[in-house]
This record gives C-alpha cells, sequence and structure tokens, in this order.
C-alpha cells in the first residue's frame, strides 16, 4: 500500500481521521457513560464542525466539514425528540424528516447533488434485485437479533400504515446521509477506503444498541450497501432495502400480518 | 435497523429515570442552541465569511434542533397536565 502523501493530502486525511474517530468515540460515549455525557460531546463536535466549515480553504475539507456535521446531528436530534407522548415509530418519522431537512441543506452547501433516479452501471432487474434484498436480510436479522417490535407499543395511536410509512421513510434517509453525502465524502478524503471508514462509522452509530451483533450487522450491510453505491448502483435501491429491513425488522411485520 | 433510535434513546423516553435524564437533555440542548447562535455571532463579528453564508451553516443545525426541543418541551408538558 502506497502511503506517500502528498503536501496537500496529509492534512485532509488526518483532519477527517480525527473527525471520525471522535464521531465514533461521541458513540461510544452515548452508550458506555450516559446520553447526557455524549449530548454535550456531539454538541461540541457539531459546533466545531460547523465552524471548521467556515473557516478552512479547500473545498474538500470544507465539503467534509458539514457533511459530517450531520452525525453529530443526527444523534442530538434522536436524544431529544423521543418522548413518551408519541409511539416510537413517530420518532423516527420526526428525526428522519429533521434530518432530511439537514442533510438537503448541507448537500447544497457542500455541492453535491442529489442522486440520480436513473441506474448507473446496473440494470433495473439487479437494482431491483438489491431494493428486495431488504425483505430477505429483514428476516435474517428479525431471526438473528429479536428485537421488540415498535408495533407493540403504541399501536393505537398510529395505523399500520402510517407506521410501515414512517419507519420505511427512515431507512431511505439513512441512506442518503451515509451512503451518499457520508460515503461521497469520505472517498474525496481517504481515496477507495472510504466507503470502508464509511461503513465503520455506520456501524459505530448503533453502539447506542448496547448489541455488538447489531453493530457487526450494520458494518456488514454498510460494507455491502457502500459497495454496490461504490460499483455506480444507484444509493435508492440501497435505500428501498433499508426501508424494507427497517419495516420487516423494527415493525415484525410478519407477526403483525398474522395478529 | 436503525440508528436513528436505540437502545438507550429508548430507555430514555421509555424508562422511569425520563423525567431526571430529560431535564439534564433540556439544560444540554438549550446551552447547545444558544452556543450556536454565540458561535454564529462571534463570527460574524470577524468578518471572514459572508453573512448569508454563516446563516446557512448555523441554520442548518440550529432549526432541526429547535423543532426538536419544540417537540420535547411538548413531550414533558403532556407529562405534567396529563390526567
Amino acid at each position: 500500500m502506497n502511503l506517500r502523501l502528498g503536501k496537500r493530502q496529509l492534512p485532509i486525511i488526518v483532519a477527517a481521521g480525527v473527525a471520525v474517530a471522535a464521531i465514533a468515540q461521541a458513540e461510544a460515549v452515548v452508550a458506555l457513560v450516559g446520553a447526557t455525557a455524549g449530548a454535550i460531546y456531539h454538541g461540541v463536535l457539531l459546533i466545531v464542525l460547523l465552524e471548521a466549515y467556515l473557516i478552512v480553504d479547500g473545498p474538500t475539507e470544507r465539503r467534509a466539514a458539514v457533511v459530517l456535521a450531520l452525525l453529530p446531528l443526527l444523534r442530538l436530534l434522536s436524544l431529544t425528540v423521543p418522548s413518551p407522548l408519541w409511539p416510537p415509530a413517530c420518532w423516527q418519522g420526526a428525526i428522519a424528516a429533521l434530518l432530511l431537512f439537514a442533510a438537503a441543506r448541507a448537500a447544497r452547501l457542500a455541492g453535491v447533488p442529489w442522486p440520480a433516479l436513473w441506474p448507473g452501471r446496473w440494470s433495473w432487474a439487479a437494482e431491483a434485485h438489491v431494493a428486495l434484498s431488504g425483505v430477505e436480510l429483514g428476516l435474517v436479522a428479525l431471526a438473528v437479533l429479536r428485537p421488540v417490535p415498535l408495533a407493540g407499543s403504541g399501536a393505537g395511536a398510529l395505523t399500520i400504515a402510517g407506521m410501515l410509512l414512517l419507519v420505511f421513510c427512515a431507512g431511505v434517509v439513512e441512506e442518503l446521509v451515509f451512503r451518499h453525502l457520508v460515503q461521497q465524502v469520505l472517498e474525496e478524503c481517504f481515496g477507495r477506503a472510504g466507503f470502508a471508514i464509511g461503513a465503520a462509522l455506520y456501524a459505530s452509530t448503533f453502539a447506542g444498541s448496547l448489541s455488538p451483533l447489531a453493530m457487526l450487522s450494520a458494518g456488514v450491510l454498510g460494507l455491502f450497501w457502500g459497495l454496490w453505491v461504490r460499483s455506480k448502483g444507484s444509493v435508492w435501491s440501497v435505500a428501498a432495502a433499508h426501508g424494507l429491513l427497517n419495516v420487516i425488522l423494527l415493525l415484525g411485520w410478519p407477526q403483525l400480518l398474522v395478529r | 435497523m436503525t440508528s436513528l433510535v436505540n437502545s438507550v434513546t429508548t430507555a430514555m423516553a421509555q424508562g422511569s429515570a425520563y423525567v431526571t435524564l430529560s431535564r439534564q437533555m433540556a439544560v444540554v440542548i438549550v446551552a447547545l442552541l444558544l452556543l450556536l447562535l454565540v458561535a454564529r455571532l462571534l463570527t460574524e463579528a470577524n468578518g471572514e465569511a459572508p453573512l448569508a453564508e454563516r446563516t446557512k451553516v448555523f441554520n442548518l443545525a440550529l432549526w432541526p434542533l429547535l423543532v426538536a426541543f419544540a417537540l420535547f418541551v411538548a413531550g414533558r408538558l403532556w407529562l405534567i397536565v396529563r390526567p
């Protein structure tokens, strides 16, 4: 592996590496130390990254700063929005909507266009296959991780269709943030390793699940989906796969139909 | 599978420690909102970046956090006033 770096490359790699490590560390603080300490850490990171966007010179550095700022914001929203007042599916929908607003603004500031709807290198059949793999992945994850279905808590306040939509959209927004925006800036900073670092960062955001198996699964899925997007596959197909996986895993959809 | 809501946040909202934790979280979020506003003003005073750009960057975080905080306050108020 050639580690010779040009004069301009080294600071980007170091700065982006420190930012990625700090975000992962803040996720560990949320999981292992406490929500308040983690929120303080994420708050400091958010301000530093937004300031960095204004202060640094290079376009790559600026893009990386504003896009990576979405991750501390994601966690701060997820620590603030959940409330006993609303069913958990609503938390997902509210956080996803607020994050989508921030992601749209970050994408505009970073000069990253929205992903094309039309598949890049692959055919519609291949894209559809990836999208529908969310069903298989969801059933496997349901059998392995055995989460408590969200449908069981506060289901009366929402229709099943509403919950399906909210949870599906949460998966789509996550993919737009992680596989479209974050992966793109990490590939600019780290080259080919960017998608793997993005997958590791994605796995670190599952530290709050307090389940090493969930983190490992997220890392593997992040690698697979990241590789697909990197090989000119469409972000929308992995977004659909993630949405379907959410519907099955979080709502325990098969059980919901049997009731 | 989602990173948006996890065991920590679910336990926070549904567990018996919700009131204590949410009070701490309220302090953190209010402090953060104030810091974001101050950071925007300080950067503005330095005059290093155009005003419109600074506003765009900080609004990216300010608006979602303000809405989240409003939802949070609504949740707390409901817990206090519910029959």
